[in-house]
């Protein structure tokens, strides 16, 4: 497990490291993490002939929490997440999925910036970050522009950043306190991936009428994706058992390309991915429920 | 020194506790020692280039390239070694089967995806690597056979040429009369089971350093297996090179699960161009590497069939294997699907009428060798999953069917229906009762009933089991070709100062011998623990050995040891006895200290030879510590005419026979019909390994045994391509258990000790993983029985469940 040779920078600044990534292009390869990177390149899937590492730039790495957003540096790792107090009292989901990320030690090396960037399409963040109201924030030497997370995942392994860019923020609108969420995962037994993944944000009005639901999936296809076709089912509906059902049933109507391997096959995914959202809303719905009851 | 000095304060006993692993802290503080950390002076860095196809002729190879790349130093194809290297060989020929030739690296043609093409010897690793790519082969590529059935059938490719249907060998079993207990039975079950083809995965992967001393002509081989002296004894044979003058150490090694017990092409070569370069070579396979390259386990299709009376008699068991034995055979490959799994058909069953055989056959994979249970796991799935569909035909329970077959305590020792040794003891019914009562079995399947009401679906699976630990003797091995002693040697040295050092053949790589064997040298010598150490895995300090498989090393190694320290004891007596004026058979050994019995308490006369010893014993004196007959054996002015000085002693134990160790393994599942999910709830294991020498070692490797079973049941298994290419070639494409898919392990024995040792003890290190999958299989069929589910296949997948529900309830609504 020997890679190829490479040269290796380390810079201190998001300045340095755009101006080298406009200097080498394709050919160099940000580390992160390296959780992805590192055993492909050791496997020579990929030999990049610059890696250029960004754990020296500090301003990568925390968690901001303002009012209504919050800021998540590209650096900050799933552990960061998993134990950060004030997301989980705000955003608890970010949290919860933190949690089931394959097991402690990545959890403590691999980054959410990196693990977006990467677009697994069997990763766990992406999903969750398609359920939320998410914006990418990239830098080039050109410049700095936002990304909404619903343009950013293209296909399998590839977004919207352009080779010249980095991915340094994330940014997300904190749901109100009312909100309910959830991610459930089916881990795949080898890779320890999503084999089907769902992530769903829910808001109820006082009368229990769904306000706003965003349903993002992974491990169904070559990318993850919004459950659109279901989200509008469940909009301004009371929610019940038929409802959900179709719901469930929509997202397989989500044109995926289901990408089936010995494990599960494409068939089985698309049986797991309607039980798994059924489930999922089933739970919210539970919860929303007993969150009127209490109310009342 | 007329009072035991106080050091020699011991606990009564030692075997049975449950002392902590001495070995624990090396590895807790990063001190191990493995075979890829020792780098001697001036290195040379091994990789070996391997096929990527399963079956092809090489036209070409071309090396120009790579040899230009700065640093690399030589590279070897197999037709440039084959007339220095001889073919490796195989210990385990059954009469009349047919051997291929397998050569260090391939000559001519590649026969399996993985297998050496080249060596490349570079100044370092990257640059060893880096060759790789830059030597041109070109190859032809043939069609491959990966499946055992296919690779047995008159039209599949062939995978030598000089075995024209791929079957080297077909050994029958029978005893008693099959057709008469299929004409006389009430049911007839048929069942065709696959025990897949799964990569053993030792966390450590291979690897070996070879070092050559010119001036002195001797080869040092550092490697991380399980077998040094068999290593030695093979290379002096391949190499053409004085065994006398061979070195074989293995130092820390991290596992080994039966894939490291036999010679492999890369330990024959790095010794070899240690030779012909006079430098230092090193190579450490890459897990890829291990996943291609380091043999495979199980991989049997099996046909059983099985007869019974409508009150649960079993009558008679058919049964017709295909064994995948890979594309050359590795040192036991034969012996382990037709001795070992053969001959262990009938379980803990007497069945009358057996009739059994046994295809060995070659593919164009891996080689398939032993692996944790070797044999005995294949024999053990095909006869628990035969009396579960025994009971499900006759709608018995399980655990009656089991009862009514039982070999009975008083038969034993056993012989059964057909040829093979004779189990040594056992009690399965009082084993089987115990698990029962430990998973409160009636009330579970009460509480399954009521689950079944509300559309939950609870399973318990049983698996009653047996096998053999610590192959031996020598008139069975000629028997059936194995070419292997059953024996094993041990010394016990005692320095004057009373300290111990026990030298084992058996070869620890992580079983925590330097612990279990000092418990048993501690209560044979009657010694603190801390004065024994251990030595193995080296070749120069342990001459004679058979290293560790089959679950031998505390049945065979620990008696040897055991047997051993009696031989000191014995010698010190005499010392002792000398010393003391009186003869041996006058003292007591306890404690650490020789005493004179009460009843010969007269002294012998003071002798001129008493007088010259005046200075080192009191004629008063009435006993002698441990420590002190140790100092006597080195300094005693006199020693009794036929008396040698020192003590030390080495013996060779060879077994009388094998040990039957036995269990029952009782899993409890939940399985959810509209996904697949098994909630694995309780796995409750009573075994009965004879007597105990460490609880907390056999727990241990009673889990990580249930872990290897769990993962054969649930998870693992090899899948190749259709050109027969490997796919699953690392663990993100192959799925190994993890501490996540651990459940709760309920652990417990019954104890019937073995009349074959003085220990009294039996193997224990593979039952969990021979135990597990048939209860986690029979579990899980059994969870799915409303649904009319009979069988499903390992390793049971969600998706499998899910399919087998879906057709079963297809089948039933067409």
């Amino acid at each position: 497990m020997i890679t190829g040779s490479f040269d290796y920078l380390a810079p201190a600044t998001l300045d340095e490291t755009v101006t080298l990534l406009a200097q080498h292009g394709a050919d160099a390869k940000l580390l992160a993490g390296g959780h992805s990177l590192i055993p492909a390149m050791k496997l020579r899937q990929t030999t990049p002939s610059l890696l250029i590492d960004v754990q020296n730039i500090h301003a990568l790495r925390g968690i901001q929490v303002n009012t209504d957003a919050l800021t998540i540096g590209a650096m900050t790792t799933h552990a960061d997440i998993e134990y950060d107090d004030r997301l989980r009292a705000r955003i608890p989901l970010l949290p919860q999925a933190a949690q089931i990320i394959s097991d402690p030690l990545i959890r403590n090396r691999g980054t959410f910036g990196g693990a977006l960037a990467q677009a697994e399409p069997e990763g766990d963040w992406p999903a969750v970050a398609l359920a939320l109201d998410t914006n990418i924030v990239a830098t080039s030497a050109t410049g700095r522009r936002t990304i909404p997370v619903t343009n950013f995942f293209l296909d399998t392994h590839t977004t919207a950043l352009t080779p010249d860019e980095v991915l340094c923020a994330v940014e997300i609108t904190i749901p109100p306190a009312h909100a309910h969420m959830m991610y459930r995962k089916r881990t795949h037994p080898a890779n320890g991936y999503a084999l089907v993944g769902v992530a769903v944000v829910a808001t109820f009005t006082d009368d229990g009428t769904c306000d706003t639901c965003r349903i993002g999936i992974t491990g169904a296809g070559r990318h993850p994706v919004r459950a659109v076709a279901s989200e509008h089912l469940l909009v301004g509906q009371h929610w019940t058992a038929e409802l959900i059902a179709a719901a469930a049933a929509a997202c397989a109507g989500e044109s995926l390309e289901f990408a089936g391997d010995r494990f599960a096959s494409a068939v089985f995914r698309a049986h797991l991915l309607v039980v798994d959202v059924k489930r999922t809303l089933h739970e919210l719905m539970e919860a929303a429920h007993a969150n009127l009851r209490h109310m009342q | 020194m007329t009072n035991p000095p106080k050091d020699i304060q011991r606990p009564h006993q030692y075997v049975g506790r449950a002392v902590t692993r001495h070995e624990d802290i090396r590895h807790v503080i990063g001190q191990g020692r493995f075979t890829s950390d020792i780098t001697p002076a001036h290195p040379l860095y091994a990789t070996i280039l391997r096929s990527p196809h399963a079956h092809a002729r090489i036209c070409s190879i071309d090396a120009t390239a790579a040899h230009q790349l700065a640093g690399v130093v030589a590279i070897y194809t197999g037709a440039d070694l084959q007339d220095h290297i001889e073919p490796l060989p195989c210990n385990w020929i059954l009469p009349g089967m047919h051997v291929p030739t397998q050569h260090a690296l391939a000559v001519a043609t590649v026969r399996f995806h993985g297998e050496g093409v080249a060596i490349v010897i570079a100044e370092s690793p990257a640059t060893a690597r880096d060759a790789l790519a830059r030597i041109q082969v070109i190859y032809e590529p043939l069609p491959a056979v990966t499946n055992v059935v296919a690779a047995a059938q008159p039209e599949a490719p062939k995978v030598h040429d000089d075995l024209p249907n791929n079957i080297t060998y077909s050994f029958p079993i029978q005893g008693g009369d099959y057709n008469y207990a299929t004409q006389h039975a009430d049911v007839r079950v048929h069942q065709k089971l696959i025990n897949q083809n799964v990569v053993p995965s030792a966390l450590e992967p291979r690897a070996v350093l070879a070092e050559y001393h010119a001036g002195t002509g001797h080869l040092t081989l550092h490697s991380s297996t399980q077998a040094p002296h068999t290593i030695k004894r093979m290379l002096a044979g391949v190499l053409r090179f004085p065994e006398h003058h061979i070195r074989v150490i293995a130092p820390d090694v991290g596992g080994g699960f039966g894939a490291k017990l036999h010679l492999y092409p890369e330990e024959v070569l790095c010794a070899f161009c240690a030779q012909a370069l006079q430098r230092p070579i090193k190579w450490t396979a890459t897990r890829s590497e291990d996943f291609l390259a380091t043999n495979h386990g199980r991989d049997h299709e099996q046909e059983v069939e099985i007869t019974a009376l409508r009150d649960g008699t079993i009558t008679g068991l058919k049964a017709t294997l295909y064994a995948n034995l890979g594309a050359y055979l590795s040192g036991m490959a034969p012996g382990i699907p037709a001795v070992n799994c053969g001959s262990m058909l009938t379980g803990v069953y007497h069945i009358p009428n057996v009739e059994i055989l046994v295809h060995g056959v070659l593919t164009h994979t891996a080689r398939v060798d032993t692996y944790r249970g070797a044999g005995r796991p294949e024999a053990t799935y095909l006869i628990e999953r035969a009396v579960d569909l025994v009971a499900r035909e006759l709608a018995m329970d399980p655990a009656d069917v089991r009862r009514k077959n039982f070999i009975p305590p008083d038969a034993f020792p056993y012989q059964g229906t057909i040829p093979g040794p004779q189990y040594d003891s056992g009690n399965y019914e009082r084993n089987l009762d115990k698990a029962l009562m430990l998973v409160d079995y009636v009330h579970l399947r009460q509480q399954q009933e009521e689950l079944r009401h509300q559309g939950r679906y609870l399973g318990i699976g049983l698996c009653t089991y047996t096998e053999f630990t610590g192959i031996g003797r020598g008139a069975f091995h000629d028997m059936v070709g194995f070419q292997h002693g059953g024996w094993e040697y041990a010394r016990v040295l005692v320095h004057p100062t009373g300290k111990v050092t026990v030298f084992s053949g058996i070869a620890d790589h992580g079983q925590g011998h330097k612990t279990s064997f000092a418990q048993i040298a501690a209560d044979a010598l009657g010694l603190p623990l801390k004065d024994i150490d251990i030595v193995q895995g080296d070749t120069a300090q342990v001459p004679f050995g058979n290293g560790t498989f089959n679950s031998r090393s505390m049945p065979v190694g620990g008696t040897a040891i055991h047997l051993c320290c009696d031989r000191i004891i014995a010698k010190a007596k005499r010392i002792a006895a000398h010393t003391l004026h009186v003869q041996p058979h006058d003292l007591d050994y306890t404690n650490g200290c020789f005493r004179v019995c009460h009843s010969h308490e007269k002294r012998q006369e003071a002798t001129e030879a008493s007088h010259m010893i005046a200075h080192t014993v009191r004629n008063d004196q009435h006993e002698l510590s441990f420590i002190e007959v140790a100092r006597l054996a080195h300094f005693i002015p006199s020693y009794p005419p036929d008396l040698e000085p020192g003590l030390d002693e080495q013996l060779f134990h060879e077994p009388p026979n094998m040990t039957y160790p036995f269990g029952t393994y009782v899993a409890v599942v939940e399985v959810d019909p509209e996904t697949g999910d098994v909630v694995w709830q309780r796995l409750v294991a009573v075994d009965d390994c004879g007597r105990i020498i460490n609880p907390l070692l056999a727990r241990g490797q009673v889990h990580g045994g249930v872990a290897q079973g769990l993962g054969q049941a649930l998870l693992e298994g090899t899948h190749y391509h259709d050109d027969g290419t490997l796919a699953s070639t690392n663990w993100m494409s192959y799925a190994f258990p993890r501490a996540t898919h651990i459940p709760a392990i309920e652990t417990d024995h019954t104890i019937t000790p073995t009349p074959h040792n003085p220990l009294g003890v039996k193997g224990l290190g593979e039952a969990a993983t021979i135990a597990t999958p048939p209860a986690l299989v029979n579990a899980i069929v059994d969870a799915l029985a409303p649904f009319g589910v009979r069988h499903i296949d390992m390793p049971v997948s969600a998706e499998r469940i899910w399919s087998a529900i879906q057709l079963a309830q297809r089948g039933a609504d067409s």
